[in-house]
């Protein structure tokens, strides 16, 4: 970046006589700094524009406002709700993980995304804690493991216990049994 | 299954306050049709020749047309054509290339030659003061169905027209519309839509 930056700066001293080499350096600069391409128009005046864009950009911005998402070509973030209008020029990992949170679908739409966009958005969510209960049930247990009782002895003690009016399984039962034997470190018997 | 319905629905008037003009802006874009993400295409919801997104496949971009003189994209137009069972429409962009060199033949020329592309380009009526949908003239697609072909490559060294540069017409035959526009909300926010079909994103860490 330093190097584009001194090299800008360079030719703003000649400005009024880029050479071709010079203009090749600014059309393939503009989409590093400024994440939109040059445009050639009919003003004759457009690559001293952008140069002077990009190293106004470059004193007010040290570092160039990366996204860890980028949009495909030909579509841009838009709709009814959000009048704002994003491309990959002005596109933020915020705005990216808002759109995405409300419609995933538009994942498709994006050739950028760190792997674990899912799990920023929420979707994969980690799974609760145990609750106040069940915490209490897995403290019982380890005490009568503790206590020397072993795990058929506990299976058939509590196979009609019930948890928040439920009853439980014996599947949930084994599950809070091994919880109960990870706080003791007690090996399986 | 739907009985199509071919009826005029609308009076053929003429608007005093944005009057229909010719011309064509000298920006394009021209797309490599098989670059189009087509399960990605959204079509208005009401109007079928409106499209609203038009996202290329990952890693790939339209490429501009940029033709300086003073009619751009000349000999462009649509046309009907009569079919066995329906007729259907021709469309033609023609453009000048104000180049010629071993690049521009093998990297231009040669792709033209066989490939099929998609072009948008911006009509100078932009139709503005529409009510509702204002500025949904400005971009048109030809290509979209059934590719723009190349019908004329031409480079003439002595030509005064493309003044040793290359004379292109590329067609596509059999469209089922007579006009395809790409329009999202106002004429501002699809330019900028129009303008992500360049779309170049910068290298990870770059």
């Amino acid at each position: 970046m330093e190097t584009i930056a001194s090299r800008l700066e360079e030719m703003k001293a000649r400005i009024h006589a880029l050479s071709p080499s010079d203009k090749k350096f600014i059309e393939e600069t503009q989409i590093q700094v400024l994440r939109r391409p040059f445009v050639r128009t009919t003003c004759g005046e457009c690559y001293k524009d952008a140069l002077i864009e990009m190293c106004i950009y470059l004193q007010k911005n040290k570092l160039m406002a990366q996204s860890n998402y980028a949009l495909v070509a030909g579509v841009i973030l838009h709709s009814a709700d959000y009048p704002d209008v994003y491309t990959n020029a002005n596109l933020t990992d915020e705005i990216a993980e808002q759109r995405l949170k409300e419609n995933p679908a538009l994942i498709r739409f994006f050739s950028h995304y760190p792997p674990d966009w899912e799990t920023r958005i929420g979707l994969n969510a980690p799974e609760a804690e145990h609750s106040e209960a069940e915490q209490f049930f897995i403290i019982l247990l380890s005490e009568k493991l503790k206590a020397g009782a072993t795990k058929a002895a506990l299976k058939e003690e509590y196979k009609e216990y019930e948890i928040e009016g439920k009853k439980v399984t014996v599947r949930a039962l084994n599950t809070y049994i091994d919880k109960a034997k990870e706080q003791l470190t007690i090996p399986n018997s | 299954m739907a009985i199509c319905e071919f009826l005029i629905k609308q009076a053929i008037e003429f608007d005093c306050n944005d009057q229909v003009i010719a011309g064509i802006e000298q920006n394009g874009v021209i797309i490599n049709r098989q670059d189009i993400n087509f399960a990605g295409v959204v079509f208005n919801a009401t109007r079928k020749n409106v499209i609203e997104t038009f996202p290329l496949k990952v890693g790939k971009k339209g490429y501009a047309i940029y033709v300086p003189t003073p009619t751009p994209f000349n000999n462009t137009t649509t046309t009907m054509e009569k079919g066995t069972n329906r007729n259907t429409f021709t469309n033609d962009v023609g453009f000048i290339i104000l180049n010629h060199d071993p690049d521009v033949c093998a990297n231009i020329i040669d792709g033209l030659a066989n490939g099929e592309f998609v072009i948008v380009y911006e009509n100078k009526f932009k139709n503005l003061n529409k009510t509702a949908t204002g500025g949904d003239s400005a971009f048109q697609i030809a290509g979209y169905y059934q590719g723009l072909r190349a019908e004329t490559l031409e480079n003439n060294r002595y030509s005064d027209e493309t003044e040793g540069g290359w004379s292109v017409l590329l067609r596509e035959t059999r469209s089922p519309k007579s006009g395809l526009f790409l329009y999202d909300t106002s004429y501002a926010v699809t330019k900028t839509l129009f303008a992500s079909l360049l779309n170049i994103v910068p290298e990870p860490g770059a």
